[in-house]
């Protein structure tokens, strides 16, 4: 033992700190294992149910009707909203992609959100476009009016560009709420690529259960190092950096596995605003979206919820696991960063707007267990990690805990942690398996264990800071972002449920 | 029992799991390659065989035949999936051929007996390959499937008999779209539509249905296969059924058969009076019917206060000819009929003479209009 040590502990002896960190941990030791061992395991269960839910879906996907779906003049059409804010690099090709999917009948509705770039002059040159006068109805209220509508000289491309003022995501949203002319409404962000099936898909189960289905939310997966064909993913692989390869498993673990699980348990809250369809109807009753909320996807669907509920009506929110929306994530730390904060903060705001849900019988199992998992389970997670972070080197260096309790301690917790992502791996083995290479799969559980070091306790910090600024209320910044087209960058994909694990 | 003494019992137990998820996950990939790799191999084997089927002459077809239903269990396991995929995308003669060869080599007879198997997801494909093969006599036993506890193999089911076409089948396709144990209405919409005219009678008789949604279907399903003989029913479930979306599919159904005598119906349903879902579909109805009749009215709807009722009025008048674009020509000076101006801007890039109005002061026509008024036009 070195000298400084001892005598920081005699220090902390004359201040009573040992005592009293003693006290604490004494006081905690039991709810930090309990929390961990309670977090992991709901993740395992979410897991559980997702698979059972693949199983089913996989033995029953070659008579799922899809080809016939395609070709039915009775399929309900569909209006795809793309918001595009600065989106010079990868806009044409991405409405080029849109326009391609396979579906009887779909617009595409891109709103240019004031952009200061070249993206409209790109989607002009790209597909001729034309003004014309645009009648626009006020089903939605929104902030900026159209300032000019246009669309292909050709008359019969399905493409409409309406441009605004510049004036956030959610209202350019509302715009192309009004904008649609479909009973249905796919959001997608303007980087995200769509496997070409991916609008059938998702909106199976309003033809399966056309009176009930209200909105259905399309998995989340990383594109970063993948190829891309004609805005489409030819071959996928993980990405070069392990930043953007945890963000792999990281997406895995929670868009793929957790959000089924959710839908297994018909309580699923939250729908990536970066692939999701709703019916138009539904979307134009709750009013749209809000324009003052940063988390605006999930404050949707949690509107939609307490809506629907309070009005006694049945109805389902259904999450459908493949095919897929690809999407980038950040490459680089600062960029996860300010990602991870708004997240956060927009998890918080949301949740604190809906309190009066949490364990409210009136809202079913979304007031009786979604709500109350994302309070205990999302929302608390980071101060618990971070506490854990600052507590045990404390309580090493002065000595109140012992060592290799201390070293089984962790190594149970971040050891149960990795087993969730090698269980959440080996379903993706099993059912999907998008990533064919055996080093592609090594890595992957490589990032399953790298996460656990510094990874975690970074993130956890970001999503602190967010909490802590969404709770002092602090004017909410989304920051720009330039695009390149499809390498590292953007980070507009929304919170994965379980994305930052305590 | 303390924190102390779990902890290695945990930790063992998760290095156990680690080690059997590891395994699992990496037998399991060997498996499938392994799989994958020995079954494109035997594919890659028959592929010629195959082609000469599906492609060849009548008699390399004949002989492909021979060879495929000669082959031993485990090369027709191989191949047997793709044909019966390929049932799907063929037709006439080469869609024979290939029910004859599964049906040489029992696949037709095994698909049958699957369909009374306990398992459901086996009792759908066995219906899938039915549908697929068009097995006029499975129509019983699909039309049993109807009634399946499980969703999916009723829809399977619904699909197999609109592939097959039975007429046999519509009566029973329109009676599952609703109760407790249903098909969804757009399987059974489809599947009535593949029957075509053998379905019209059942649809006629849909439309009296005490059921609404069975008469909505029906209603639907007429108008979209032009079933002529049934306008009359049409018109009357337009008139006066009790149930709002019977009318609507009904509006929608006339106009899109483009009966002229339904016209007055028509337009007694675009009254304001009227829900203004029923009112959006007949405004765009009439348009469909394309009448000079319907021009008076269509105008006045051009300030409907429900947006969608303008919006398709305009469009309407559009394919009204020569009077409907007047109109629209004369009202798009108004800077309030917003509708106006969009459809004839529409109608220009489509390649329907402009009849822009000249535009004043108070109504600037957008730059890319004025622009196509002297360019767009063939």
């Amino acid at each position: 033992m070195t000298a400084w040590v001892d005598e920081v502990r005699r220090t902390a002896d004359d201040w009573g700190l040992r005592d009293a960190l003693r006290a604490v941990f004494d006081a905690v030791d039991v709810p930090v294992l309990a929390y961990f061992l309670l977090i992991n395991s709901s993740y395992l269960v979410l897991i559980v149910l997702a698979a059972l839910e693949f199983g089913r879906h996989l033995r029953r996907v070659d008579f799922a009707g899809l080809d016939e779906a395609a070709a039915s003049p009775l399929t309900q059409p569909v209006s795809v909203l793309v918001p595009a804010f600065n989106e010079e690099a990868g806009i044409v090709p991405s409405a080029r992609a849109m326009l391609a999917l396979r579906y009887p009948e779909h617009e595409v509705v891109v709103v240019d959100d004031g952009s200061t770039d070249a993206t409209f002059e790109r989607l002009r040159a790209a597909f001729d476009l034309v003004e014309v006068p645009r009648a626009v109805p006020d089903d939605v209220s929104v902030r900026e009016p159209v300032r000019s509508a246009h669309v292909p000289r050709d008359g019969r491309t399905p493409l409409v560009v309406v441009r605004t003022a510049n004036s956030g995501r959610s209202d350019s949203l509302n715009t192309a709420v009004n904008v649609a002319r479909y009973p249905l409404v796919a959001m997608v962000d303007a980087d995200s690529i769509l496997d070409p099936d991916a609008l059938l898909v998702v909106a199976k189960p309003f033809a399966d259960d056309p009176l009930r289905t209200v909105a259905t939310g399309g998995v989340i997966r990383v594109v970063n190092g993948c190829r891309v064909v004609a805005g489409r993913v030819v071959d996928v692989r993980m990405p070069r950096t392990w930043l953007t390869r945890i963000q792999v498993v990281e997406y895995l673990r929670a868009f793929l596995l957790g959000r089924t699980g959710w839908s297994r348990l018909q309580s699923l809250i939250l729908i990536s605003g970066a692939f999701g369809l709703f019916r138009r109807d539904v979307v134009v009753e709750a009013g749209g979206l809000d324009p003052d909320t940063i988390g605006e996807d999930f404050e949707l669907v949690m509107r939609i919820h307490r809506m629907l509920r309070r009005r006694g009506r049945d109805y389902r929110v259904v999450f459908v696991a493949e095919p897929v929306s690809w999407t980038e994530v950040p490459g680089a730390a600062a960029v996860l960063g300010r990602q991870r904060r708004r997240w956060h903060r927009g998890l918080w705001e949301v949740l604190w707007r809906y309190r009066g849900m949490l364990l409210n019988p009136r809202y079913g199992r979304v007031g009786l267990v979604a709500v109350p998992y994302y309070w205990l389970f999302e929302l608390v997670a980071p101060l618990v990690e971070l506490a854990g972070v600052v507590l045990v080197p404390l309580g090493l260096l002065l000595g109140v805990v012992d060592v290799g309790w201390t070293l089984m301690f962790l190594l149970a917790a971040y050891g149960y942690a990795v087993l969730v992502t090698i269980a959440a791996l080996c379903v993706e083995e099993f059912s999907f398996h998008r990533y064919a290479r055996w080093r592609d799969l090594a890595l992957a559980v490589l990032a399953a264990v790298v996460e656990n070091v510094g990874y975690r306790q970074l993130t956890a910090w970001w999503r602190l800071q967010g909490l802590w600024a969404g709770m002092r209320g602090r004017t909410a910044v989304w920051g720009t972002m330039p695009r390149t087209g499809f390498e590292d960058g953007p980070d507009r994909a929304r919170p994965p449920v379980g994305g930052a694990r305590a | 029992m303390t924190v102390a003494t779990v902890l290695p019992v945990a930790l063992l137990a998760i290095g156990g799991f680690l080690v059997l998820l590891g395994l699992l996950t990496v037998a399991r990939r060997v498996v499938r390659c392994r799989a994958v790799r020995h079954r494109r191999a035997l594919a890659e084997s028959l592929r010629r065989t195959v082609l000469e089927l599906v492609a060849g002459e009548p008699d390399q077809a004949r002989a492909a035949g021979d060879v495929l239903v000669q082959l031993d269990s485990r090369r027709w396991s191989a191949v047997e999936p793709d044909l019966e995929g390929l049932l799907l995308k063929v037709r006439g003669e080469t869609h024979q051929a290939l029910v004859s060869v599964l049906e040489r080599r029992g696949t037709l007879a095994r698909a049958l007996r699957r369909t009374r198997s306990r398992d459901p997801v086996t009792r759908a494909r066995g219906a899938e390959v039915l549908g697929a093969a068009a097995r006029t006599n499975a129509v019983v036993d699909l039309v049993e499937l109807l009634r399946d506890r499980d969703p999916d193999v009723r829809q399977v089911a619904a699909r197999a008999l609109g592939r097959i076409g039975s007429a046999r089948a519509a009566e029973a396709l329109l009676g599952v779209v609703d109760g407790p144990l249903a098909v969804p209405p757009r399987i059974v919409s489809t599947a009535l539509l593949r029957i075509g005219v053998a379905a019209h009678p059942a649809l006629v008789r849909g439309l009296s249905d005490p059921s609404a949604l069975r008469r909505a279907v029906a209603a639907e399903i007429a108008g979209l296969d032009g079933a002529i003989d049934a306008v009359p029913a049409l018109l009357a479930r337009l008139r006066a059924d009790d149930a709002l979306e019977v009318r609507i599919r009904s509006a929608r159904a006339v106009g899109r058969i483009g009966m002229p005598g339904a016209v007055e119906a028509l337009l007694a349903a675009t009254a304001d009076h009227e829900p203004p879902p029923l009112r959006t579909v007949a405004a765009r109805a009439l348009g469909e019917l394309g009448s000079p009749k319907a021009v008076p009215r269509l105008a006045e709807l051009l300030e409907d206060e429900t947006h969608r009722v303008a919006a398709n009025a305009a469009a309407a008048l559009v394919r009204c000819g020569a009077p409907g674009l007047a109109v629209l020509a004369q009202r798009a000076r108004d800077p309030g009929c917003g509708h106006a101006r969009e459809a004839l801007a529409l109608a220009e890039l489509r390649g329907v003479r402009p009849v822009l109005p000249a535009p004043g002061p108070a109504d600037p026509a957008p730059a890319g209009a004025r622009a196509l008024a002297g360019s767009a036009a063939p």
